[in-house]
C-alpha cells in the first residue's frame, strides 16, 4: 500500500508540511496518510533542581514520588497537546482533500520511530525545524539532519511558507542517487505537467558536465518532459540558490549525502547546506 | 558507538550534569574520607579510589547517572584483610574483585539478580546504613565535649539549611563553617588529617606488591569472592533505583563489566574496591544529574577539590565528618520497611530483619544476603505447597471415583497430596485428573505411583488422566504405572 509519513510537532512549520504532505500524496495516489507525532522523553524531564546534596529520612521514596508526580503532569500536559496537534492535522489535510488518515503518537525519540514506520511508506515529509527551534531560521532542526541521514525514504523537507508547486528544479551531478531520482521522476506522474529543470553545477562549463546533462536530458524527454536544462559554473549552493530565486523554483529535488561519513562530519554535505539556505521545500534522495 | 548515542547519553542533559557532578564530587570528599577510616587505610586511598571509579564507570558503565567510588559495603568487607595483611594484600585483592565482576558480566550473571527478593535487598540496604552509623561511633567515644557540639551543630546545618535554600550543598557548608570555626577558635579536635596521609598529586600507577603465588591467592580469593558479590549487588540495586527514579532502562551486565574493570584500574593506581553508590546516587538525581556527564563530572570536581583544598581537608574536625556520614546513614535506611511494618507481609519481615541482623552481626554481607535467600525460598514453596486442591466426585451408581486435582505438587506437597485419597472407599474405577495439577520432581512422581498402587490393592481399576505435557515427560521417565496414565491429546 503507498503511504506517506508526516512528521509533526505543531511547530509553525506543521502547517505547511500538512499541505505539502497533501499536495504529494495527491500526487503520488497515495491510499493513506500517517500523521507521526513524537514526545520527545528528554523534554519531561524535571527542570526544578534541588542542589542542597542532603538526603533525609526515605529520600528515595520522597524523590521517586516527586519525580513521578511532576513528570506525570508534564506528560498529561504533553498528551493534550499531542492530541491537538494531531486533531488540527487531521483537520488541515481533510480540507485538501486526504481522506484516509492515521494519527500516531509515540513516545521517544524521533528517530528511533521513523525506522519503525518508514518501512511501509513512499515518502516522509517533515518540516525543516521543529518547535524547540523555531526562530533559529538558517539553522537546521536537531532532528532534521540525523533524520534525514538514517532515513532510508525520500524525505520532503518543507520550508515556512507555502506556495503550489509549478516549477521544479533538479540539481544534478551524474551520480547514482541522482539517477535514480530521474527515474523515480519519468516513472511516476508525480510531476507531470509541471516545469522541469536540471542544473549541473560545474567548476567550468566543460565537455564532461555538458555531457552528463545531456542524458539526464534524454532521459526525461522519454518520458514525456522537456526540461529546461543548464550548466552552472561556481559553488554549487550559490550557484544553485541564485538560480532558485531567479527562476522561482518552488522545489528542489537534490541527493543527499552522496560524500562519505567522514567528509560530511567535518564540512557537511552540499545537500545540508542547501537545506540550510533555501526558502523553498527541498526533496532528498538517497 | 556512533556520534548519535554518544550525544544521546553525554550531551543532552549537559548544564545540570555538570552541576549534579559538582554537587556528588564535593559531597563524596567526606564519604572517601570516611570510608577509607573504616577500612583502615590513608584517606589518600579513598579518594583516589573514588575519582578513578567514578571516571571508569562514567565511561563503561551500564547505568548513566549512578555514582560508583569507594563505599561502606565494601569498606567494611576489607577491615581484616587490611589489619592482617596490610595495604598491598588489598590492592591485590581489589584487583582480583574486578576480574571476578568482569567474569559475572560476561557470564550474564546480571539477570540472576531476580533470585534475590526484595525483603532480603531491603534487610541489606538497612544493615548497611546501620553498619555506616556504627563506624562512626568510635569517633564518638572518649573524646571532649567540644566533638558533640561540633556533630550537633553540623547535623543542624544539614537538615535545617535546605528549608531555607537549596541552592548550595549543606553538607558541605557545614563542613565549611565547622572547618573555619575550628581553625579560628583553635579548637583542640581530632581532624583529618590526624587520620593519615592525604593525596597532593594524581594517582601513579604501581603494581600490588605481593607475591604472586598460591599462599596469596589463598589469602585474597575468600576476600575478592565477598566483595565482587557484595560490589555487584549494590551495584544492580543503584542500577535499579536509578532505573525507576529516571524511568529508563540500564544494562545490568554492562554494569558488572565496568565495575569489574574500574575495581581492576583503581587497584593499580592504589585505590581500594568500590561499588555503586545508592546515596550519592540519589543525590545525584535529585540534583539534576540524568546522564553518563555527572558520573564523569563527579569524579573530576572530587580529585580538582581535594588537590585545590587539601590543607582545609587536612583541618577538618572529625566530627563535621561524623555528622555527614550520620546524614548517609539515616538517607539510606530504609524508614518505610518499618513504618509499614503492620502491612507488609509477615515472612517477608522475618527475611528483612533476619538478612539485616546477620549482616550486622557478623558483618558479613555475602552470608546475610544468603540466609535471606534461603529462607525466602522456603518460605516460598511453603506457601506454594499449601495451594493444592481436590475435588472429589463419585459416579451416579457409586462405582467410579474422581479426584480432580489442582495445584503444585513437589517434595513439600505430596505429603498433604497422599493424605487427601481415601484409600478405603470400596469403588471399581478410579480417576485421577491431573488436569489443574503439575508434576515437578521425582517425589511427585512417586507419590502417585503410590496411590495408584495403593488404589490397585484395594481392587480399584485406576487411571491418570490430563498430565501436562512437562508433568508427562516426568512421570514417563519415573512411573512404575505408567499403563494406567491416559494423555489425551
Amino acid at each position: 500500500m503507498k503511504k506517506i509519513l508526516l512528521c509533526s510537532d505543531g511547530s509553525t512549520f506543521a502547517e505547511n508540511t500538512y499541505r505539502y504532505g497533501a499536495w504529494f500524496a495527491d500526487r503520488l495516489k497515495t491510499e493513506e496518510v500517517d500523521v507521526l507525532c513524537v514526545s520527545d522523553i528528554r523534554g519531561q524531564q524535571t527542570s526544578k533542581q534541588n542542589l542542597s546534596g542532603s538526603i533525609g529520612i526515605d529520600a528515595k521514596e520522597n524523590l521517586l514520588n516527586r519525580l513521578v508526580e511532576l513528570e506525570h503532569e508534564k506528560a498529561k500536559i504533553n498528551r493534550q497537546r499531542t492530541k491537538l496537534v494531531l486533531q488540527e492535522a487531521a483537520r488541515t489535510l481533510k480540507a485538501e482533500g486526504v481522506e484516509r488518515i492515521n494519527l500516531l503518537h509515540e513516545i521517544g525519540f524521533l528517530v528511533d520511530c521513523l525506522e519503525k514506520f518508514e518501512d511501509s511508506c513512499e515518502l516522509v515529509v517533515l518540516g525543516k525545524r521543529g518547535e524547540a527551534a523555531e526562530f533559529a531560521s538558517g539553522h537546521l532542526g536537531a532532528n532534521l539532519e540525523r533524520i534525514v541521514r538514517s532515513s532510508h525514504k525520500p524525505c520532503l523537507v518543507t520550508s515556512r511558507q507555502f506556495k503550489a508547486i509549478e516549477r521544479v528544479l533538479i540539481a544534478y551531478d551524474g551520480s547514482p542517487t541522482c539517477q535514480k531520482i530521474l527515474q523515480f521522476i519519468a516513472d511516476s506522474s508525480i510531476f507531470a505537467d509541471l516545469e522541469l529543470h536540471i542544473v549541473t553545477v560545474a567548476k567550468n562549463a566543460a565537455e564532461p558536465a555538458i555531457a552528463q546533462i545531456d542524458s539526464a536530458k534524454q532521459l526525461v524527454q522519454q518520458a514525456g518532459f522537456e526540461p529546461v536544462c543548464s550548466v552552472l559554473e561556481g559553488h554549487s549552493e550559490k550557484a544553485i540558490s541564485n538560480y532558485v530565486t531567479e527562476h522561482d523554483i518552488s522545489l528542489l529535488v537534490v541527493g543527499a549525502y552522496g560524500h562519505s561519513r567522514i567528509r560530511h562530519l567535518v564540512i557537511g554535505s552540499t545537500a545540508a547546506q542547501m537545506l540550510r539556505s533555501s526558502h523553498i521545500p527541498v526533496l532528498l534522495f538517497r | 558507538m556512533n556520534l548519535k548515542s554518544i550525544k544521546r547519553e553525554w550531551f543532552f542533559n549537559t548544564k545540570q550534569d555538570l552541576l549534579a557532578g559538582a554537587v556528588v564530587g564535593l559531597a563524596l570528599i567526606p564519604e572517601a574520607i570516611a570510608f577509607s577510616i573504616i577500612a583502615g587505610v590513608d584517606p589518600k586511598v579513598g579518594l583516589y579510589t573514588s575519582f578513578i571509579i567514578a571516571v571508569i564507570t562514567a565511561f563503561l558503565g551500564g547505568r548513566p547517572a549512578s555514582i560508583s567510588a569507594a563505599t561502606g559495603a565494601m569498606a567494611l568487607l576489607m577491615i581484616d584483610l587490611v589489619k592482617d595483611h596490610g595495604l598491598q594484600y588489598l590492592l591485590a585483592a581489589t584487583v582480583l574483585t574486578g576480574i571476578i565482576q568482569v567474569i559475572f558480566g560476561v557470564v550474564k550473571l546480571g539477570r540472576q539478580m531476580k533470585y534475590v527478593p526484595r525483603a532480603v535487598m531491603i534487610g541489606y540496604i538497612n544493615a548497611l546504613a546501620v553498619l555506616i552509623f556504627l563506624a562512626q561511633l568510635p569517633q564518638l567515644t572518649d573524646v571532649p565535649v567540644t566533638v558533640y557540639i561540633i556533630t550537633l551543630l553540623s547535623l543542624a546545618i544539614i537538615y535545617i539549611l535546605p528549608r531555607f535554600t537549596q541552592i548550595v550543598p549543606s553538607p558541605l557548608v557545614a563542613l565549611a563553617v565547622m572547618t573555619i570555626a575550628a581553625i579560628a577558635l583553635k579548637l583542640d579536635v581530632p581532624t583529618v588529617g590526624d587520620m593519615g596521609e592525604l593525596p597532593t598529586a594524581l594517582p601513579t600507577f604501581a603494581l600490588p606488591q605481593v607475591p604472586f603465588n598460591l599462599e596469596t591467592l589463598q589469602i585474597i580469593f575468600p576476600y575478592s569472592l565477598t566483595m565482587a558479590i557484595v560490589g555487584l549487588l549494590a551495584s544492580f540495586l543503584t542500577a535499579a533505583l536509578v532505573d525507576d527514579f529516571t524511568d529508563t532502562p540500564s544494562d545490568k551486565n554492562q554494569e558488572a563489566k565496568g565495575q569489574g574493570i574500574a575495581n581492576i584500574v583503581t587497584a593499580f593506581f592504589g585505590g581500594m574496591a568500590g561499588c555503586g553508590m545508592i546515596g550519592q546516587s540519589v543525590i545525584n538525581v535529585q540534583s539534576g544529574g540524568r546522564g553518563r556527564l555527572s558520573t564523569l563530572s563527579a569524579g573530576v570536581f572530587l580529585l580538582f577539590a581535594i588537590l585545590v583544598l587539601q590543607d582545609w581537608v587536612k583541618e577538618m574536625p572529625m566530627a563535621a565528618l561524623v555528622a555527614v556520614m550520620i546524614m548517609v546513614s539515616i538517607g539510606t535506611f530504609s524508614w518505610s520497611s518499618f513504618k509499614n511494618i503492620s502491612r507488609i507481609p509477615r515472612t517477608e519481615t522475618a527475611v528483612m530483619l533476619t538478612t539485616m541482623f546477620v549482616i550486622i552481626f557478623t558483618r558479613n554481607f555475602a552470608l546475610g544476603v544468603a540466609t535471606g535467600i534461603v529462607m525466602s525460598t522456603v518460605f516460598f514453596s511453603r506457601k506454594i505447597a499449601q495451594l493444592v486442591f481436590m475435588d472429589k466426585v463419585l459416579s451416579d451408581d457409586g462405582t467410579h471415583r474422581i479426584y480432580k486435582v489442582a495445584g503444585q505438587i513437589f517434595f513439600l506437597s505430596k505429603e498433604e497430596f497422599l493424605r487427601s485419597f481415601d484409600f478405603r472407599e470400596l469403588v471399581d474405577r478410579v480417576t485421577i485428573d491431573l488436569t489443574q495439577a503439575h508434576l515437578w520432581d521425582q517425589g511427585a512422581v512417586e507419590t502417585v505411583d503410590k496411590v495408584v498402587n495403593k488404589f490397585r490393592r484395594s481392587g480399584a481399576e485406576v487411571e491418570v488422566v490430563g498430565l501436562n505435557e512437562a508433568s508427562a515427560t516426568l512421570f514417563n521417565r519415573l512411573a512404575d504405572n505408567k499403563e494406567s496414565v491416559v494423555i489425551d491429546n
